[in-house]
C-alpha cells in the first residue's frame, strides 16, 4: 500500500474538529454527483423493473394493471420462443466471443511484433470498433442481401451457400449474420486488450525459456498462456456479459426473425417492451436474464479464484 | 522456407485488413453507385460511374441533418457530463481512503453486468411524470448512468498514473484541494480526459434502444432511429441509405482514432490491474 | 522565528500504530535530522508536520500556532519530495513561482525571488526548461529552488538524495549544509543514512519503531549511544557489541569478556553498578588497534588477540579479529605497515571508549568516555 494517501476516514477516533470532519465529507463531496445520477438511473429502475415481473403490466391495457404474483413468470415457463430465445442466446454468445477472442489473440500477436506499416495497419483494422453497432448491424444487413452485395455469391463460390441468397431469412442461418457482425466489431477490443497484457509479460521469461530449449509453440503453450489466463478472466467476464445483454444487432439485422428462429432473450426482452408494451412480461424475461448472468459470473469468478492459487 | 512463412504472414495480415475494412468500403461503394447501375452493377467491386447524388440528397433534402445535429448535441452532452463527473469519482477512488470505498466500487462493477433492457420498462415509468420523455436532455441524463461507471474506471486508471506527491507538492505550495486537482493533475491528465470524452461521444452516438423508446417526434429523433425508420419505410432507397451511413460513420471514426492510443494506455492499465 | 515542537504525537493507520508518543523541541534555525531504519516512521512524523497526514492523537506547533487542523498550505513550510515532485508540465522558472503565484504575488516579485534562487543554487541557465529536460543533480536543485523561494519558516526534507548517485549524493550534501548557512530556517530532514545525518546535523533524532531511541548532537549521538541499537544503527562499521559480566577488580570493577580480556572500569563513571551483572560491552572499531600501528589511545589497554582478516581501503583499514569466540572490527588509519591474519597479535584497547548496555532492555548502563564541555 502506498504511504501517501489521506486517511481521513480511517485514523481511528471519529472526527473531532471541523476541518477533520470535512477532509472526512472531502471524497464523498467528488463522488456524489456521480454515484447518484448512476444510482437514480440504474439501480432504482432495476428494482422497479423486478417489482414489473410480478404484476399484469401492459401499457394498452391500463385497467387490468395490478399485481399478478407469478403469473409471467408461469407464462414464460410454458412460452415455446423463450426457450428458443434462451438457447439461442447461449449460441449468440458463444461463437461471438470464442471468434472474438481467438481472432483477437490472433491480431493481437501479428500486432506485437513490429513490421513495416503497422501504426496505419493498426488504427485501420481497430476501425470496426468504432463503428456505432446499429451501423453495423445495418451494414451487415445489407453485405447479406445479395442484390446490393457479392458477399452471397462469394459464399456460395466456396461452397458455404448453396445458392447466392439471404442468410438472414433462413431459419437455419439467420443467427450466424448478427454473430458475423458482432465478431467483425468485437475483435479489435480483445486485440486491444490482449496486446497490453501480451506486453506486461515479462521478456526474461522468455529468455529463459529459449535457454531452456522451448519453441515458440512451447512458450506460447507455457508461458504466454498462463499469463494471460488469470489476467483476461475479468475482461471475459465482462464482455461475455456484455454480448450476451445486446439486441441491437439482431433487432437490426433479423428482429429475431424469421419466426423468432434467431431470437435471443435480450431482444425478446426489448420487442415486448416496445413492441408488445407489455411491461410485465419484459420484466419477467429481463429478470430471468440476470438471474442467469449472476450465476455466470459467480461461476466464473470461482474458475479465476481456482486459477490464481 | 522462410519466404514462405513471410509471405502467409503477410497474408494473414491482409486477410485482417480486408476482413475489417471490406464492410465500410462497400458501404462507401454503394453510397457513390448512380441508382441506375445499382442493379447492373450491384455486386462488382466498383461502379463503373460514381456520384455524389446521394450525399447531396441526404444532406440537402432529407430530415438527416437534423437527427445528425440531435445526435452531435446528445453525445457532446453525454461526454462533457461524464468526464467532469467521472473526474470527480476518479480521483475520489485514487486519492481517498474512506468507508464504503469497496462496496461502491463493486457497485459499479456490478452495473455493468445489468442487462440494459431490463431498464427499459422502468426507465420509461420513471421519466415520463418528470417530463423527460421525449426530449434530449432525458437522452443525456439516461446515457450518462450508463457510460459513467466504465469513464470512472478509466479515469481511476489515469489518476493512478500520476504521482501522489505532485499534488501534496502543490498543497504545500499553498493550493487548496481542489486547486492542485485543477492546476497540477488535470492539465498533467488531458491525455485521460480526451480518452474518455472521445469513448462517451462514441459509445453516446452508438445508442439505440433507448432512444428508440424514448424518442417520438421527428425533431429530436438521433440518428440511429433516423436511419432505422429510413431503413423501415418500403422502397428503400439503398444509396441514400447508406450515404447517410457513412455520414453517421465519420464523427465516431475521427473521434476514435484520435483517442485510440490514449485508451489502449488506459485499457493495459485496467486490464493489468484486472 | 519558527521553532516546531511536537507533544506525544501519535499516529494510527487503521490497527497499526506507525509513531508512539512523539515529544520533540526544535530550536528556531536548527538543523534536525530523523534517521532510523526502513519503517520506523521518519517519512509519517514529517508528513504529519507538513499537514499531509492527519494526526491521530498530540499536538504539533510551529512558531507560536498549534497546526494540528491547519492544512499544509497554511502552515508556512516547504517540502522537497525523495523523487522532488516537480511539476512535468511547467518549467522550470513556473515550478519555482508557482507558490508564490498562488498566492498572489506581484510578477515582478515572482522574478526577482525565483532569479535570486536560482542564483544561489547555480540553476539560471536552465529556467526555461521542462523538468524532463534537466539530470537528476539538477532537478533536486530546482527542488530546492522551489522550497526555497517560498521563503518558508520551515523546510522539510523527505531523504532528498537517496535517487542520486553516491558521488552526487555527497557534493549535494555539502550543498545542503552550506545552503543552511545562507538561508537560515528551521530544517527537518529525514534519512536513513547515517553518514547524512552525522554531516548535517545539528541534532539528531534516532527513531526505531515509530519511537525515539535518542535525541543528540551527532557527537553525543555517536560516542554516548542512549542504547545498543543507536550503537548499532549510527557508525560504519558499527559499534562492536560483546556479551560481558561485570566482575570485582580489586577496589574496583571491570568488565570480562568471557573467553577474552578482562577490561578495568573506570569507579568514577561507572559508579553505582554492581560487580556480577550481564552487560553488553560497545566498543567503536576505532578504540581498537595491533599495537604496534595504534595511535595515542587515552587509557591504552593491552591484549592479544588472532586477526582473522584485514580489509585495507586505502586511507584506513578495517581488521577483524576474534576476541572470546566473537568476531571484532577495528578501524586503523593509515597504516603503514602490511597486515595479514596472524596468531596471538598484540592488541591494545581505549578504556576511555567503553560503553555499557543492559542485555535486556538495551538502554545505556555507564560509558567511559568524557564528551567535552560545550
Ligand atoms: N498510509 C498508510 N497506511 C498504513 N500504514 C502505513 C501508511 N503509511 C505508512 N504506514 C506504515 O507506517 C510505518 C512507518 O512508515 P514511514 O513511511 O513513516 O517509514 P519511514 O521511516 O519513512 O521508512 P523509509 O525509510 O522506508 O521511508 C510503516 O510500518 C508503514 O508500513
Ligand atoms: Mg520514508
Amino acid at each position: 500500500m502506498s504511504t501517501t494517501v489521506n486517511d481521513p476516514g480511517r485514523t481511528g477516533a471519529s472526527p473531532r474538529t471541523s476541518r477533520q470532519r470535512l477532509t472526512a465529507a472531502e471524497p464523498y463531496l467528488y463522488l456524489a454527483p456521480g454515484i447518484a445520477i448512476v444510482a437514480l438511473v440504474m439501480l432504482v429502475p432495476l428494482v422497479v423493473g423486478v417489482s414489473f415481473s410480478f404484476q399484469n403490466y401492459v401499457i394498452f391495457r391500463p385497467a387490468a394493471r395490478g399485481w399478478s404474483g407469478l403469473e409471467n413468470y408461469a407464462e414464460l415457463w410454458s412460452d415455446r420462443t423463450f426457450w428458443l430465445a434462451l438457447a439461442n442466446t447461449a449460441k449468440w454468445t458463444f461463437w461471438s466471443v470464442l471468434f472474438q477472442i481467438s481472432l483477437g489473440l490472433g491480431l493481437a500477436l501479428i500486432l506485437e511484433k513490429p513490421f513495416p506499416g503497422r501504426a496505419i495497419f493498426q488504427s485501420l483494422v481497430f476501425l470496426p470498433w468504432a463503428v456505432p453497432t446499429f451501423l453495423s448491424g445495418l451494414n451487415w444487413q445489407w453485405l447479406f442481401n445479395p442484390i446490393v452485395s457479392p458477399l452471397p455469391g462469394m459464399l456460395s463460390a466456396i461452397g458455404m451457400l448453396d445458392e447466392p441468397r439471404n442468410i438472414l431469412s433462413d431459419p437455419d442461418l439467420a443467427l450466424y449474420g448478427p454473430i458475423t457482425a458482432m465478431i467483425w466489431w468485437g475483435v479489435p477490443f480483445f486485440a486491444i486488450t490482449l496486446l497490453a497484457a501480451l506486453r506486461s509479460v515479462p521478456s526474461d521469461l522468455y529468455e529463459a525459456a529459449a535457454i531452456d530449449g522451448a519453441t515458440g509453440w512451447e512458450a506460447f503453450r507455457h508461458i504466454t498462456v498462463p499469463f494471460l489466463l488469470p489476467m483476461m478472466t475479468i475482461t471475459i467476464l465482462l464482455r461475455t456479459v456484455w454480448v450476451a445483454n445486446s439486441p441491437e444487432l439482431i433487432f437490426v439485422m433479423t428482429g429475431g426473425g424469421p419466426a423468432n428462429t434467431s431470437q435471443t432473450l435480450p431482444n425478446y426482452v426489448f420487442t415486448s417492451a416496445y413492441s408488445s408494451m407489455n411491461f410485465g412480461y419484459a420484466s419477467a424475461l429481463a429478470s430471468v436474464l440476470m438471474v442467469l448472468l449472476v450465476f455466470y459470473s459467480i461461476f466464473l469468478l470461482w474458475i479465476r479464484g481456482r486459477l490464481g492459487q | 522456407m522462410r519466404i514462405v512463412t513471410t509471405a502467409g504472414i503477410w497474408l494473414i495480415r491482409f486477410a485482417y485488413l480486408a476482413f475489417a475494412l471490406f464492410p465500410l468500403l462497400w458501404l462507401l461503394r454503394i453510397a457513390l453507385t448512380p441508382d441506375q447501375l445499382l442493379y447492373t452493377e450491384g455486386t462488382t467491386l466498383w461502379p463503373s460511374v460514381i456520384t455524389f447524388e446521394n450525399f447531396r440528397y441526404v444532406i440537402e433534402e432529407s430530415p438527416f441533418p437534423t437527427y445528425f445535429l440531435n445526435t452531435v448535441i446528445v453525445s457532446l452532452g453525454t461526454a462533457a457530463i461524464v468526464t467532469v463527473l467521472s473526474t470527480g469519482i476518479g480521483y475520489a477512488f485514487s486519492r481517498f481512503r474512506f468507508r464504503g470505498k469497496t462496496a461502491l466500487m463493486v457497485f459499479l462493477v456490478i452495473t455493468q453486468l445489468f442487462p440494459i433492457v431490463m431498464l427499459i420498462t422502468p426507465l420509461y415509468q420513471i421519466l415520463a411524470p418528470v417530463g423527460l420523455v421525449d426530449t434530449r436532455i432525458g437522452l443525456v441524463v439516461v446515457f450518462t448512468a450508463f457510460n459513467l461507471p466504465f469513464a470512472a474506471f478509466l479515469m481511476h486508471s489515469f489518476f493512478e498514473g500520476i504521482p501522489r506527491e505532485l499534488e501534496q507538492a502543490a498543497m504545500i505550495d499553498g493550493c487548496t484541494r481542489f486547486q492542485a486537482l485543477i492546476r497540477i493533475i488535470l492539465p498533467l491528465m488531458l491525455p485521460g480526459v480526451g480518452a474518455t470524452l472521445g469513448f462517451v461521444f462514441t459509445a453516446a452516438w452508438s445508442e439505440l434502444l433507448f432512444s428508440l423508446m424514448l424518442i417520438s417526434s421527428e425533431a429530436k429523433k438521433t440518428f440511429a432511429v433516423g436511419l432505422l425508420s429510413f431503413v423501415g419505410r418500403s422502397g428503400v432507397d439503398w444509396g441514400q441509405m447508406m450515404a447517410a451511413a457513412t455520414l453517421a460513420l465519420i464523427p465516431p471514426a475521427i473521434f476514435f482514432t484520435a483517442i485510440q492510443k490514449y485508451l489502449v494506455g488506459g485499457l493495459t492499465a485496467g486490464a493489468i490491474k484486472g | 522565528m519558527a521553532e516546531v515542537s511536537l507533544k506525544g504525537v501519535v499516529k494510527r493507520f487503521g490497527p497499526v500504530q506507525a509513531v508512539h508518543d512523539f515529544t520533540l523541541d526544535i530550536a528556531h534555525e536548527e538543523f534536525v535530522v530523523f534517521v532510523g531504519p526502513s519503517g520506523c516512521g521518519k517519512s509519517t512524523t514529517l508528513r504529519m508536520i507538513a499537514g499531509l497526514e492527519d494526526i491521530s492523537g498530540g499536538e504539533i506547533r510551529i512558531g507560536d500556532r498549534v497546526v494540528n487542523d491547519l492544512p499544509p498550505r497554511a502552515r508556512d513550510i516547504s517540502m522537497v519530495f525523495q523523487n522532488y515532485a516537480l511539476y512535468p508540465h511547467m518549467t522550470v522558472r513556473d515550478n519555482q513561482g508557482f507558490g508564490l503565484k498562488i498566492a498572489g504575488s506581484p510578477k515582478s516579485e515572482i522574478a526577482e525571488k525565483v532569479g535570486r534562487a536560482a542564483k544561489l543554487l547555480g540553476i539560471e541557465s536552465f529556467l526555461t526548461r521542462k523538468p524532463a529536460a534537466l539530470s537528476g543533480g539538477q532537478r533536486q536543485r530546482v527542488a530546492m529552488g522551489r522550497a526555497i523561494v517560498r521563503d518558508p519558516a520551515v523546510f522539510l526534507f523527505d531523504e532528498p538524495l537517496s535517487n542520486l548517485d553516491a558521488k552526487l549524493r555527497g557534493q549535494m550534501r555539502t550543498e545542503i549544509r552550506k545552503l543552511h548557512e545562507k538561508v537560515r530556517t528551521t530544517v527537518i530532514y529525514v534519512t536513513h543514512d547515517q553518514v547524512e545525518a552525522m554531516t548535517l546535523a545539528d541534532r539528531i533524532v534516532v527513531m526505531r519503531d515509530g519511537r525515539i531511541e535518542q535525541v543528540g548532537t551527532p557527537d553525543e549521538v555517536y560516542h554516548l549511544p542512549a542504547s545498543d541499537f543507536v550503537a548499532g544503527f549510527i557508525g560504519s562499521p558499527p559499534m562492536n557489541l560483546l556479551d560481558a559480566r561485570t566482575v570485582r577488580d580489586g577496589d574496583g570493577l571491570a568488565v570480562e569478556i568471557p573467553g577474552g580480556p578482562r577490561l578495568p572500569l573506570d569507579p568514577e563513571a561507572c559508579r553505582g553498578i554492581e560487580p556480577g551483572r550481564d552487560v553488553r560491552l560497545g566498543l567503536r572499531p576505532e578504540a581498537i588497534a595491533p599495537e604496534r600501528i595504534a595511535s595515542e589511545m587515552r587509557r591504552p589497554f593491552s591484549f592479544t588477540a588472532d586477526i582473522t582478516l584485514v580489509e585495507p581501503l586505502g586511507g584506513e583499514a578495517l581488521i577483524f579479529l576474534e576476541i572470546g569466540g566473537t568476531e571484532v572490527t577495528a578501524r586503523v588509519f593509515r597504516p603503514n605497515t602490511r597486515l595479514s591474519p596472524e596468531k596471538d597479535v598484540p592488541f591494545v584497547v581505549d578504556l576511555g571508549e567503553l560503553n555499557l548496555f543492559d542485555p535486556e532492555s538495551g538502554r545505556r548502563l555507564c560509558g567511559t568516555r568524557r564528551m567535552p564541555t560545550q
